[in-house]
């Protein structure tokens, strides 16, 4: 068994890093260089970067920031937010960065995988998506944060997101993000059984016992973190400490 | 102190490298198809993605006669991951691809494929310092093909993976060292792993 792997994420506005709940509600934390370099210090497995707006203006001061943090985190440091081509993900390889992550544009230009993983290998393409319950059987991708609900279905998606050349699937609940009420522990049972690259999970982690009830139920590779650590509920080296007590295999 | 020099040819990321060595005190320099190596270089081979891809660019460059040439002349050369691959004779990558490429065959031995359900292999993987008490130490990989402990490579095989089963995760031959993780991804434990073979 590989240790389960656990990744700060920082959501990054304005040169700020923010946290919302179910991406609304943006509340500012604090400088991303220092609260990265920290995570890393605290035995981060790996650092995850999105510019939540990605907005022209604010582009060069995101890349910036991980040819910067690229310097001094040698753990892999994962990149995305508003990565419209190959060029877009390139830059961000160019500038430090070991992975990119894609959201909205895998479902909307989904060729950008395959293009990409061509050029930089599919280890490093990590696609991110948003996935909300519209009723009892059916889970859907979403798109622009939440705010665009599609039909297509969350589990097809990420089996088709795996054969054109996703390394990586970074699984967000809707439902459950920023809320800290544990995972949707059913659809990523679900979800980690269809596919056989790593599937990450985010949205929900209250405490460590939410991960710990996850991984009873379902072999996830990772756990993206964002409020726990930001709120100072745990640091990375304390979540370590309680998860490695309760039988986790944990770098 | 040695100079190092990072293979640039084309293939995969080499930011993260040139930043870890900076990190610990060298400024690393590259060697592409229009410069060459010296006695007392120490070369680094990275790598990702592809078996045969990464061999067309080296072959295509010329690079690959420099590294050969240099590897006789007992420089010293690290394999990092796919840099690590083609220092060998062949993988089940480019052999599935029926291509005729064969690696830079510094050393003897073959690479195999991850049964399917193993692979990617993504994340920490612990290793085990052979013939040494040293507890076993979590590095990162990223790989989908692994060097086999056979016959032929037990001899040089320095560091295990045991996961999902043992095999081979860094070769030392003479001047020829090779590992299938990455050290600059690896934290501290990794930048010390380049730091003592820098100096060695």
């Amino acid at each position: 068994m590989m240790p389960l792997r656990i990744i700060p994420c920082l959501d990054i506005d304005k040169g700020k890093v923010v946290k919302g709940v179910n991406f609304k509600n943006l509340n500012e934390i604090g400088d991303p260089f220092l609260i990265a370099k920290k995570y890393y210090i605290q035995g981060a497995d790996e650092i995850s970067l999105l510019d939540v707006t990605a907005t022209i203006e604010n582009r060069p001061s995101f890349i910036n920031l991980v040819k910067r943090l690229s310097k001094e985190v040698f753990v892999p440091i994962s990149a995305g937010g508003g990565i419209k081509s190959v060029d877009d993900g390139l830059k961000m390889i160019q500038n430090g960065a070991d992975k990119v992550i894609i959201g909205t544009q895998s479902i909307e230009k989904p060729s950008i995988i395959t293009d990409l993983a061509k050029v930089i290998g599919s280890q490093a393409v990590v696609v991110s998506v948003d996935i909300k319950k519209v009723n009892k059987n059916k889970v859907v991708v979403t798109t622009k944060g939440g705010r665009n609900i599609t039909d297509i279905d969350a589990f097809d998606f990420a089996l088709y997101m795996e054969k054109i050349g996703a390394g990586e699937l970074l699984v967000n609940s809707i439902d459950n993000d920023g809320k800290m009420n544990g995972y949707d522990i059913e659809v990523l049972s679900k979800l980690k059984s269809n596919i056989n690259i790593p599937v990450i999970a985010s949205g929900g982690a209250g405490s460590y016992n939410d991960i710990i009830n996850l991984r009873k139920e379902v072999q996830v590779d990772a756990v993206l973190l964002a409020s726990l650590f930001h709120k100072n509920l745990e640091t990375v080296k304390s979540l370590k400490t309680k998860l490695r007590l309760k039988g986790e295999i944990i770098r | 102190m040695s100079k190092i020099v990072i293979c640039d040819y084309g293939c995969g990321n080499i930011q993260s490298l040139i930043n870890a060595f900076k990190y610990i005190g060298y400024a690393p320099t590259l060697l592409s198809k229009t410069n060459k190596l010296k006695q007392n270089d120490k070369l680094i081979i990275p790598g990702v993605g592809n078996f045969e891809y990464a061999m067309k660019l080296l072959i295509n460059q010329n690079i690959d006669k420099k590294i050969k040439k240099f590897a006789k002349s007992g420089g010293e050369i690290l394999g990092i991951c796919l840099g690590f691959q083609i220092l060998f004779e062949t993988s089940e990558e480019s052999l599935q691809q029926k291509s005729s490429y064969k690696g830079l065959s510094l050393l003897k031995g073959g690479f195999k494929r991850f049964p399917k359900i193993y692979r990617p292999l993504i994340g920490w993987n612990k290793i085990q310092y052979v013939n040494n008490q040293i507890k076993g130490e979590y590095f990162y990989f990223v790989h989908s093909y692994y060097l086999p402990i056979t016959k032929k490579t037990e001899k040089y095989c320095f560091l295990k993976a045991d996961y999902p089963f043992e095999y081979c995760a860094g070769i030392k031959k003479d001047n020829i060292t090779g590992v299938q993780f990455h050290p600059e991804r690896s934290g501290e434990k990794g930048l010390k792993f380049l730091k003592d073979w820098s100096k060695s």
